[in-house]
């Protein structure tokens, strides 16, 4: 493996991953693909890296599973109890502030996330929680080990107040270009939506992502 | 021969928070300590100001601790906390027992009676904050005797204000006072 650790079962499960989060005009978009592998094994190559922390706030995961698993499993009870003290939904930088705190209080953790939703006060907003426990306001971001082939591209492309549709096909295509690129990251890409109606998943396959140089085409009915 | 600012019953919790008590002094600087540390454990763990009902249950459920064990007196203050959060100005009266309410008008220590029916009298929908002043430094002279001098304290948290504690600039705090001396002495005449 690159990380010149242990490629066989015996390593520790990785989420290789590409996670994109996007603001537009009323909400964020947010993607991640579904690739989580043991060494050069896939162990699961339909994985679900975005957690529901709220009802109005999720988050992409990357790094290691089981720190991110243990963060989202913390930070979503301690929002519950939060919101039920509060007596209303929770800001999503509030929710972000607990991803951050977790990973700044305990600095061995290895989670890079990304926390991403909508509320009245702010709207659709977007934070970056990497690895050490900063925590930073974005427009869009993305992580992950397929992060590497995308900053360029969403430089590029990112523009301010996008539609709903132009913000998920951006997504998309960002995703489907690190996956193509990125061994670590491929499967299929989850997107989720989140505005002020609330948050709706979608699942693009394979078959459905844009494909591009030197790939194959998945042949119907068969998903790599 | 007491010094002008040495007995303070009104403090700062928090930019955005202030405490008024009555009571045993000494327990009132200790609950005021109890308020900051809430208020900045909040701020710290959620990233923005203790909203009003959260800050007043803490502070009740706190002293209401000192009701429950044998070996604690309970706390000898009755405290008023003003926090202009993001769902307003709110004011709360916690008790020594521990009960916490929220008010649009309160009054606390020995000539709280008094004042409250004083502050019933009020129409505080339509005051502002200045005329507020001018009314409370009223209600404070009507319910103190007139041979015994006192300080009057004026703190705010209100647009003036920035929406932060502030205790009532010097001149503001003159104003009041003298306008409530003369509105007293004018009533007195009428009598």
């Amino acid at each position: 493996m690159a990380d010149g650790g242990p490629s066989g079962l015996d390593a520790p499960p990785h989420t290789g991953t590409t996670i994109v989060a996007v603001s537009y005009a009323g909400g964020v978009v947010i993607g991640a693909d579904s690739r989580v592998s043991t060494g050069t094994y896939v162990s699961n190559r339909a994985s679900d890296k975005i957690t529901s922390l709220c009802d109005n706030v999720y988050l992409l995961r990357s790094g290691s599973a089981a720190d991110t698993q243990a963060v989202s499993d913390y930070v979503r009870y301690f929002t519950e109890s939060h919101e039920m003290q509060l007596n209303r939904t929770p800001g999503v930088w509030t929710v972000a502030n607990l991803v951050k705190e977790m990973n700044y209080q305990y600095k061995h953790l290895v989670g890079a996330m990304i926390v991403a939703g909508w509320d009245e006060d702010e709207g659709g907003q977007v934070y970056g929680c990497p690895i050490g426990g900063t925590i930073s306001r974005e427009p869009w971001t993305t992580d992950g080990s397929g992060s590497t082939f995308l900053w360029g591209l969403l430089d590029s492309e990112f523009k301010d107040g996008m539609s709903r549709q132009e913000a998920e096909d951006l997504t998309a295509t960002a995703l489907a270009l690190a996956m193509s690129r990125d061994g670590s990251s491929g499967g299929v890409i989850r997107l989720v939506t989140i505005c002020k109606e609330g948050a709706e998943r979608r699942l693009i396959t394979p078959e459905q992502h844009p494909v591009f140089w030197d790939e194959i085409p998945a042949p119907m009915g068969m998903i790599v | 021969m007491l010094e002008q600012h040495s007995n303070r019953r009104t403090f700062p919790v928090d930019r955005h928070a202030g405490l008024a008590v009555a009571g045993v002094a000494a327990d009132g600087r200790s609950i005021v300590g109890r308020a900051m540390a809430e208020a900045n454990n909040y701020k710290s763990t959620y990233g923005e100001p203790i909203p009003g009902h959260v800050l007043a249950e803490r502070l009740a459920s706190y002293v209401h601790l000192f009701n429950l064990y044998w070996a604690y007196r309970p706390y000898g203050v009755a405290s008023l906390l003003a926090v202009y959060a993001r769902e307003g100005p709110q004011l709360y009266l916690v008790e020594p027992s521990g009960t916490m309410h929220r008010y649009f008008g309160a009054a606390v220590g020995k000539g709280r009676q008094g004042a409250k029916n004083e502050i019933e009298k009020l129409k505080l929908e339509e005051m502002t904050c200045r005329e507020g002043i001018n009314a409370v430094a009223k209600i404070l002279h009507q319910v103190h005797d007139e041979e015994k001098g006192f300080e009057l304290e004026l703190a705010w948290i209100c647009e003036e204000s920035g929406k932060q504690f502030q205790r009532v600039p010097q001149q503001l705090a003159d104003e009041a006072d003298a306008a409530a001396k003369a509105a007293l002495e004018a009533e007195d005449m009428d009598d």
